[in-house]
Order: structure tokens, then sequence, then C-alpha cells
């Protein structure tokens, strides 16, 4: 690690990335990076910049400040970018009076992809009879499925994702989590967008969280769940307490009455109260509250909602762009 | 690039647009070839203080002007010119130039790929226009007005020929109004609105205040110019100040036209080169 090393060629990376949009800074400072053979999920609230993010990234938009690039490159830089990345935005972009299928040909001839890959990736996401209709009768769910076609056209390293849950049934997005785990085990660098951490919890290795355009957490699921730990009622917590720490496990009082015990290991905790004679009345494992967690991580601080106190601010009317997400 | 051009194309003639504004189109170029054959021989249409009656005597600028009727009357050439408006501004509209900069982000690129579009669309409007207006006109000049078609005229098919180029050019026109306007609904209304209203608003000034050397400035005057290269006035006394209106040659209103549609349209890309895409 003594100099520089190249980035892995599907390394997404973001270094100080900032866009004002006149006076109104909508992205601050951004500074992560997206690994190859893992699911990283982009959350945030609506209007936190995650759109924008991620619409500089992929060249829409031009960064005031800092860089994006995949692979050490910027997107614009990538000759022939939809074999290096394959991306969906908005489910809302298709011409309605085009044919899904004809939109995936309009897309391949631009990259100088054989027409055959367009239905190879209709089979895949299963739409192959509906894709020869016109777009503007699709639903979310069709459209969403559309989305990852074109964007898996180019049979990419690097996947970028924005909400792509967003409106599908319980089902599609069950199907959803599998396809995505099974493109990441091919070791495939893909980046998902959602506002909603319960929606891709189950399918996500590693969480960026942004708040406001600023970074408020990254790291693995692992990492968000923190170390486990259990509750544990009884009748003399203070005893029950010290004999945990004879048994070299930490533990808490909580204002309840309760001790919370860092340790998973709920036999033990049984045993120890046994030895040291104390009733127990409760015993759980502690399953941290991972919606909870989030909401607090980015709660209050959403400028978008306002509150009594502050006039809504003029640049405010800016994010109304990213109102296409809420579809 | 090669790759960039088909993707622009295909995009054409994958929506109903195309056809739908193709028959609308056509249908009015043969309604208004028939209307410009039935003037055939009528001395009524002398325009007065010396404007010279082209329907008198059928000449090879005549039947150049019948088989053009609708450019003249500038009516289907505001087809080409709204089918430029909305070839980009669709893209706009439906969001479509994301995935458009996506799998081209070169912009430039995609700005010449769409021009090249345009024009083969426009070729391809422009050889229907003429196929239309010949079928509405000829009949008509043959069967009811017992007149030679003229179509064994290379001037005939010359001014024809120049019409591809005519068409392209208007197409161009709306696809840069389109590019600096972007809302569909504004530009269509701005680009019809100055051909149809500034511009006849325009004609009637100028002829007001006799500056007839200022009329061929105007587009639907260089058009004019262009598809009619021989004199449908030939052997009439004309007031000269009335030539002035039109320059001598077709070439020379076709680069005043083109130069139009090159100010706008490179003002356009550029500026479609610099915007964020949100």
């Amino acid at each position: 690690m003594t100099t520089a090393p190249p980035a892995p060629p599907s390394q997404i990376e973001f270094h100080n990335l900032s866009k004002r949009f006149g006076d109104f800074t909508a992205v601050r400072d951004l500074t992560f990076t997206v690994e190859p053979g893992r699911v990283t999920g982009f959350l945030g609230p609506n209007g936190a910049g995650k759109t924008t993010t991620l619409r500089m990234l992929l060249g829409l938009i031009r960064p005031s400040e800092g860089t994006a690039t995949i692979g050490g490159r910027q997107y614009g830089a990538i000759a022939n970018p939809l074999r290096v990345v394959g991306s969906a935005l908005e489910a809302t972009n298709f011409h309605p009076g085009r044919s899904g299928r004809d939109h995936l040909r309009v897309l391949a001839a631009a990259a100088e992809i054989p027409d055959k890959r367009v239905d190879e990736m209709l089979e895949l996401v299963a739409i192959p009879a509906a894709a020869r209709k016109r777009a503007g009768g699709y639903s979310m769910g069709m459209r969403q499925r559309l989305g990852l076609a074109a964007a898996l056209l180019g049979d990419p390293q690097v996947l970028v994702l924005d909400e792509p849950a967003n409106g599908l049934d319980p089902e599609g997005i069950r199907w959803l989590r599998g396809f995505l785990r099974g493109l990441a085990a091919d070791g495939r660098t893909i980046l998902v967008s959602s506002h909603m951490l319960s929606e891709v919890e189950q399918t996500v290795d590693d969480v960026v969280i942004i708040s406001n355009g600023q970074l408020v957490k990254s790291g693995t699921m692992a990492d968000l769940h923190g170390p486990s730990s259990a509750l544990v009622r009884t009748s003399d917590p203070s005893r029950l307490a010290g004999a945990l720490r004879v048994a070299d496990v930490t533990s808490h009082a909580t204002p309840d009455g309760a001790l919370l015990v860092e340790t998973d290991d709920l036999r033990l905790v049984g045993d120890v109260a046994l030895r040291a004679g104390v009733p127990i009345w409760q015993l759980q494992a502690q399953v941290s509250d991972l919606e909870d967690m989030f909401f607090r991580l980015t709660e209050g601080q959403n400028r978008n909602l306002g509150d009594a106190t502050t006039a809504p601010r003029a640049g405010d009317a800016i994010m109304g762009r990213d109102g296409g997400n809420e579809k | 690039m090669i790759g960039a051009i088909r993707s622009e194309i295909r995009k054409v003639f994958t929506t109903r647009l195309w056809w739908g504004m193709a028959l609308g189109m056509s249908v009015l170029a043969a309604l208004i070839a028939m209307g410009f054959a039935a003037l055939l021989g009528n001395a009524d249409m002398d325009g007065g203080e010396g404007q010279g009656n082209p329907f008198a005597r059928l000449t090879v600028g005549t039947a150049q002007m019948i088989y053009n009727a609708g450019i003249i009357q500038q009516m289907t050439i505001l087809f080409p010119l709204a089918m430029g408006v909305l070839l980009i501004t669709g893209e706009y509209r439906h969001k479509t130039i994301t995935a458009t900069f996506l799998s081209t982000p070169n912009r430039w690129v995609v700005m010449v790929s769409k021009l090249v579009a345009v024009a083969v669309t426009g070729a391809v409007y422009a050889v229907l226009h003429a196929a239309a207006s010949l079928a509405g006109a000829v009949p008509i000049i043959k069967f009811v007005k017992h007149q030679p078609t003229m179509l064994n005229e290379p001037k005939v098919w010359q001014s024809l020929g120049i019409g591809i180029i005519a068409f392209i050019i208007w197409m161009l026109l709306g696809f840069s109004v389109g590019m600096l306007i972007r809302n569909q609904i504004a530009a269509v209304l701005l680009a019809v609105g100055a051909t149809f209203v500034i511009q006849i608003a325009l004609s009637i000034i100028f002829t007001v205040k006799e500056w007839y050397s200022a009329m061929k400035w105007i587009p639907g005057q260089l058009t004019t110019n262009m598809v009619i290269t021989s004199n449908p006035l030939a052997g009439q006394s004309v007031d000269p100040k009335s030539a002035a209106q039109y320059f001598d040659h077709w070439w020379q209103a076709a680069i005043v036209l083109i130069v139009y549609a090159a100010v706008l349209s490179v003002t356009g890309a550029f500026l479609t080169t610099r915007r964020d895409v949100t």
C-alpha cells in the first residue's frame, strides 16, 4: 500500500463529490467506495441526494466538486459504457408509444449489441410477450423489469439501480432479491438506491446512508446491526449483573429495571442465573431495529419536510426534480 | 458513431408519430396540389400591380409551383418543422434522453447522430410529399385541364429534388427550436407560430412598406425561392421591384436557409452538451 494501487476494474469510487444547484447544495462532500462482488444499498430519505449522486456517477449531472469514477474512469471516458456499466434510473423513462422491445433495440443499436441479446434479456426478466406491446400500458412492475433488462443489455460488470424495488409487489421484491444476489455472486458490483431500508435489508451486504446530501453512515450490514445482545428481566438485576461479570459478560441496567446483556448466548445467561439463584421472567435475544436506527440516523434532518420554526427555503423547489422516484 | 446513428433512426421509426405525420402531410399535399392544378388558366389569379399571373399559362415554373404547392403555401412544410421539434422534445418529455446519454455519453456524438436521423427522416418526408403532390395534381392537369404534365422536363424533377433539401432544412429548424426550448408544447407552438403568424405578418409589413428586398430573407420566401427554379411569369411584364423579393439562384436561398438552421442548431447543441440531465 505504499503506492496507490490501480482501482479494481469494477470498483465505484466517490471522492469529495458535491453538487450545488444555485445556492442549494444537493450533495455535499460525499466520499465512499462500492466494492465488486457485493450488493451495496445506497440509502436515504426522499430528497437526500441519492438520485443526484447517481446521475453524477453516470455523467448526466456535472459535479460542482469532486469525482465519481468506475474502475478509476469517469463514465464519459468509458468507450461503449453500456458494456461496462448497466443502469436503471427511473422506471418511468420510456416512450409510451414505443414497445419495450423496441426501446431495448434502440439502446442495443447505440451500444452495437446484437438484437438477439434484446430477446434474451426479455426472457431473463420474464416479460418476453408483454414487451411487444407499447410501453404506455405497462405496470410499474413491468417497467422495473424492463429497466433491469435495459441495464443488463451489455452484460456489464457494474450495475447502478435507482429504487429498483419501488412499485414492486412482495413477490416482485423477492424475485429482485434473488436476481441481484445472483448477479453479485458472479462478482459484479451492484449499487442499489432505496428510501426504505426494510426494502433492501435482506438484499444488501453493505450500506451507505446519506441524509441532506451528506454521508451519515457506511459499512457492512453486520456493522449496522451492531454487537448482539439479550434482554433479561429478573427480580434482582444487580445480583445477576454481578454473577454475569464473574462469567466475563458485560451487562447494563435499563431504565425500566431490566438488564441488557452483551451476548447472544441465551443459554449462558440462563445457566449463570440458575447458579446465582435468581429467577428469570424474561430472556430474549435483542434484534436491533434497523428501521428505527435508519430513522434516527436521518431523523429530524429532512430538509424537504421543513418544520414550523423554519420557513421553507427557496432552494427546496429544486428537489421537486427528485419526485420521479416517488411514483 | 454508426451505432449511435442507427439508434437514432430506429427511434424515429419505432413510434406511430412518423407515419401519422407523414399521412397527414401527404393528404394535405395532395389536396393543395389539386387546388393549384385547378387554378390553371384562371385569369383572375393576377396579383395586380404588375405582380403577374403564374397560372395564366402552363410553364415549367407553373408546373414547379403546382407540384410543390403545399410548400409554397407554407402548409405542408409545417410537418417536417413540427416533426423536427417532436423528435427532440419527445426525448425530454418522456425522459428517454437519459437512456440516450447513458448509451452515448459524448453528447456531440448524440447530436450529430440525431442530425443524420433528422436528414434521413426529412428526405423520406420529401419523397412522400412529392409523390402525394404528383398524385393529386397530375390527374387534374391531364384529364381536367388537358395540359401537358411537364414531367418530361428536367427542371421539374430538379425542383422536386431541391424539395428534399428544403424538407431536411425545415426539419432541422424544428429540431433546433426543440433543442433550445425542450418543452414540447411551447416549442411546437413557437415553431409553428413563428412560421405561420410572424412570417405572414412580416410579408404584409414588407409588402405595404414596399421593402421587397427584405422579403427574400424570410424563411418561407427562401424556400419558395429554392423550389421554383424557373420563372412561372416568363413572358409577362412584371414590376421589376417585385422581382427583388427573390435571390437570383436557388442555391443562394438554400445557403441562407442553411445558415439559419446551422446557427440555431449549433447553439442548441452547445447548450445540450452543457446542461445537467435531471
